[in-house]
């Protein structure tokens, strides 16, 4: 269990800044999720971090002990792999015992160790088994054991539920959860999956082409977006661009002033981007709504119906409980839109 | 799937008889001859074959398994040494050099060890021009002798070894390094326990395939050996003398040495079944500074350039006029002459013309015989029946070229077998016949790959279908094996078009082919008509792998030799 620190680490490729300087804090014993789309940098940091990566600039801290230029044997930093990278020639038992008898590990101590290692992730009863013969979810695994048998200060994973069918994704995913709850090993958890990192972590960054956009927790992140991409990215937001006026009033493309009602935090008057999320949009009727828009599709999934609009030049996602909304429109009805301002967001451009 | 006994019966029935009579008998009857010696039953023959008072054959023995053993060192570090530096490094044409890296193979045997005379020889090129730099006295470095050999084996046989080692290095996941590293794995460890097994089934095959050829190597010591002994050439010389008792008693032995390395190669472990790579980069195995990276860069270059040499070498001497190159390191005078030789007596011609008919005589037979054999293996239900029934039907694979020529003169020399006219030696049909038994395994072994590979339910879902069994194998099977019958039939051509090793014992002057020819111009000194004949069956092949590449655009095997 350990703290870690990134200050201004920074890795470029060519004339590709992979990762530009960054400044995180992960404490001791924290859940980690960095979340972003695929190319953002986000495995860069994670290699930076196990020290697959040297970094151009900045230092890296565990514990407060500078390891910026520790190879990756002397970091002490357990690794799940996004193709698991098991050793196909060995066995369960030989994957999990490798980093052990590397670090020469008295002999009578490797065999409790990896089958408690094993025990924790249920695979204790495949240890003789070839790795090539386990499923998936199995190597994944394995791959976790070999990882925590180790005892590491820092667990990193990237994109280890990539690999599986959606069910053993969402039952993985608890059971990492569980695991790292029950060792407290400290974690840094990359994904391109906004639900799994919402789901895992205690904190997380979103990062976009090589930039940390916003750090919080899931919920701070969510209901308060630094950014338009980070609206978009985790609340699937509806981004607009419009003009605040020094009126307090919103332009927006084919429509009258928007009034903007207290309390929302708004950037200085000027061009701004209006992020919409779908719970923020509530299609009416009647015409009590202040926004034109025609129906282009709806799905209906149960409990909510998603539909497509056509509103304020562009396609806009709304999202309601079926229930609670009238039967569901057609494509090509004509409704009126009412923003619903805590799902909303605006940023200076 | 319903199988009528009969359809299953048919492709044994065409079988049999042609591989009882061309590859069990021959076979069968060399070894009864080794067991003949003065008039009777008698193990005398092997007996003087470990004699350690019988100087000739002990030794014989000897220095094909030192050569061997050597070949198999030295051709491991090279092949090992360029597989690494061109699966590791990023250089400017690294594709087209690994292509040219790979070319030995291509070449025909004989062509292959003159042109290595013709540079590295007492009086090649190289020697000579280093004694006119340096002002000594004789030929400076010559290649000769059992050194001479080694270089012929390694220029040839390295090949093998750099094709399996670069398919284990490229195939291993960067990330699993990476793993190994993070554990606490040291770059020796990481290489002992997670690269080599990776790379281990491959440098065994390489090692059973480059010990199994040079123990069967023939060309290389009949022009280097000197003075020395070495079992394939003393089943020649012991052939030349008459004595075909003691010829068929070496040939048992240097046979059985040969199956037991093809069994290794056949029944040893099977690859690993590798992961799915995903997100893998270029694997850094070797952390190198920016030096040691362009040595092993430079070092590796080099080696190629080595190994272009005796091509580019025979093309350039094919231009020599004849009688020039008497003492300096390169001939005096050149010019066309020996290619306008070809039009003034179109009878020089004549060997060309019998090696393209008689491979293409031997193409039909092993494309025939080929794709029949391949279905019997492939329809076995269990895969040790399988690979046993590959195994005993691609045997000759393992017999030694020497071998072949010295079992269809033992087998064929007779005139009647049970009143049937079977005296062939001697005849144009032999040689044709020699090229078929030699190269057919060639076709079996690839189309049985392809048949391995194809999805049976695509047969199940014709046949469900209502597609009858020559509809089946019309539109389903065919298609899928034709890349491998073109591939393992250009194969057959290039190795008959070049075939020397059984020629040798087995040709008649009208029906001598190329290789004969080039050696016996070469006895006359006639190196450039030699380098000639050599550069025309060099030109014939490139065109066999355009045309092929053509046909197989999407064949790996292919794009890798041109």
């Amino acid at each position: 269990m350990a703290s870690l620190t990134l200050a201004a680490v920074a890795r470029r490729f060519g004339t590709f800044d992979a990762v530009h300087p960054t400044t995180l804090e992960i404490a001791s014993g924290e859940f980690f999720g960095v979340l972003g789309p695929s190319g953002c940098g986000k495995t860069t940091l994670l290699r930076l971090i196990a020290g697959y990566e040297p970094p151009d600039a900045g230092t890296i801290c565990l514990d407060g002990v500078d390891i910026t230029h520790a190879s990756p044997r002397e970091r002490g930093i357990g690794m799940v792999f996004q193709n698991y990278a098991l050793f196909p020639h060995m066995t369960v038992f030989d994957n999990v015992a490798f980093g052990l008898r590397a670090r020469r590990v008295p002999r009578p101590d490797v065999g409790p160790r990896v089958t408690a290692a094993l025990e924790s992730v249920k695979m204790a009863a495949k240890a003789s088994a070839p790795v090539t013969a386990l499923s998936g979810g199995e190597q994944q695994r394995v791959a976790v054991a070999r990882a925590i048998v180790l005892r590491p200060r820092l667990l990193l994973f990237d994109e280890p539920l990539s690999n599986l069918d959606a069910a053993l994704r969402l039952e993985t995913r608890e059971e990492i959860r569980e695991l790292q709850r029950a060792t407290g090993i400290t974690t840094v958890y990359v994904t391109h999956d906004q639900g799994e990192a919402m789901a895992l972590a205690d904190r997380m960054a979103v990062m976009r082409a090589g930039r940390v956009e916003q750090a919080g927790t899931p919920a701070e992140l969510y209901d308060a977006p630094a950014t338009p991409f980070v609206a978009a990215f985790l609340g699937g937001a509806t981004l607009i661009t419009g003009e605040l006026t020094a009126e307090g009033t919103l332009r927006v493309p084919g429509e009258h002033p928007l009034r903007i009602p207290g309390g929302v935090r708004a950037p200085a008057p000027g061009p701004v981007v209006l992020a919409v999320k779908p719970e923020g949009v509530s299609l009416a009727r009647g015409d009590e709504g202040e926004i034109g828009a025609t129906v282009l599709s709806s799905e209906y999934t149960g409990f909510t119906t998603a539909y497509r609009l056509s509103a304020m030049g562009t396609d806009v996602k709304a999202l309601e409980v079926s229930s609670a909304s009238g039967p569901a429109l057609a494509p090509g009805a004509r409704v009126r839109l009412r923003l619903n301002w805590t799902h909303c967001s605006l940023h200076a451009q | 799937m319903r199988h009528r006994p009969f359809a299953r019966l048919l492709p044994w029935a065409a079988l049999a008889p042609v591989f009882a009579l061309f590859v069990l008998y021959p076979l069968g009857a060399t070894v009864a001859r080794s067991l003949h010696a003065g008039g009777g039953l008698s193990l005398a023959n092997y007996a003087a074959l470990f004699d350690p008072g019988d100087r000739v054959n002990f030794e014989a023995v000897g220095n094909s398994v030192l050569i061997s053993v050597l070949s198999v060192v030295f051709s491991a570090l090279a092949g090992l040494f360029l597989a690494f530096v061109f699966t590791q490094f990023r250089f400017p044409l690294r594709s087209l050099l690994g292509r040219l890296a790979v070319l030995p193979v291509a070449l025909p045997p004989l062509v292959g060890v003159i042109a290595f005379l013709f540079v590295f020889g007492e009086t090649g090129i190289i020697p000579r021009g280093l004694q006119v730099l340096t002002g000594a006295s004789a030929p400076v470095l010559p290649a000769g002798g059992m050194t001479g050999i080694l270089l012929v084996h390694v220029y040839s046989f390295h090949v093998y070894f750099f094709l399996f080692a670069s398919a284990a290095l490229g195939s291993l996941d960067a990330s699993q390094l990476e793993a190994a590293e993070g554990l606490g794995s040291g770059s020796w460890r990481t290489f002992r326990t997670v690269v080599f097994p990776a790379l281990r089934p491959g440098l065994l095959a390489a090692s059973a395939l480059t010990f199994m050829s040079s123990m069967a190597s023939f060309t290389a010591p009949l022009l280097f050996a000197g003075g020395k002994h070495f079992i394939t050439l003393e089943i020649y010389a012991t052939k030349l003398n008459g004595d075909m008792d003691l010829a068929a008693a070496q040939s048992v032995l240097l046979t059985c040495i040969s199956l037991l390395f093809y069994l290794l190669l056949t029944l040893g472990p099977a690859r690993d079944a590798a992961f799915a790579r995903k997100g893998a980069r270029a694997p850094g195995l070797l952390r190198t500074g920016a030096a040691a990276r362009s040595v092993m860069v430079g070092c590796a270059l080099a080696l190629i350039a080595l190994e272009m040499l005796p091509v580019a070498a025979i093309i350039a001497l094919s231009f020599a006029r004849e009688g020039s190159w008497t003492t300096g390191w390169i001939p005096s005078a050149w010019g066309v002459a020996n290619y306008a030789a070809f039009f003034d007596d179109p009878g020089m011609l004549a060997p060309v013309a019998n090696s393209l008919l008689m491979a293409a005589m031997a193409l039909a037979a092993c494309i025939l015989f080929g794709v029949a054999a391949a279905f019997v293996v492939a329809a076995g239900r269990k895969r040790t029946v399988r690979t046993w029934a590959h195994l005993v039907l691609t045997m000759p694979y393992a017999v030694p070229g020497t071998v072949v020529g010295v079992s269809l003169i033992l087998a064929f020399n007779r005139p009647a077998i049970a009143g049937v006219p079977s005296l062939l030696v001697g005849t144009f049909w032999i040689l044709p016949l020699a090229y078929f038994v030699r190269e057919y395994p060639v076709v079996v072994r690839s189309v049985a790959a392809a048949l391995e590979g194809m999805d049976s339910s695509l047969l199940e879902a014709a046949a469900g279908l209502g597609a009858g069994a020559f509809r089946r194998f019309r539109l389903v099977a065919l298609p899928a094996i034709l890349p491998s019958v073109i591939s393992g039939g250009v194969l057959v051509l290039i190795a008959s078009l070049g075939e020397f090793v059984s020629s040798i014992l087995l040709y008649t002057y009208a029906s001598r082919p190329v290789s004969v020819e080039i050696l016996a111009q070469l006895r006359l000194f006639n190196i450039g008509a030699a380098s000639a004949y050599a550069v025309i069956l060099m030109g014939i092949i490139l065109l066999l792998l355009r045309i092929s590449g053509g046909l197989l655009a999407y064949d790996r095997r292919f794009s890798y030799v041109l």
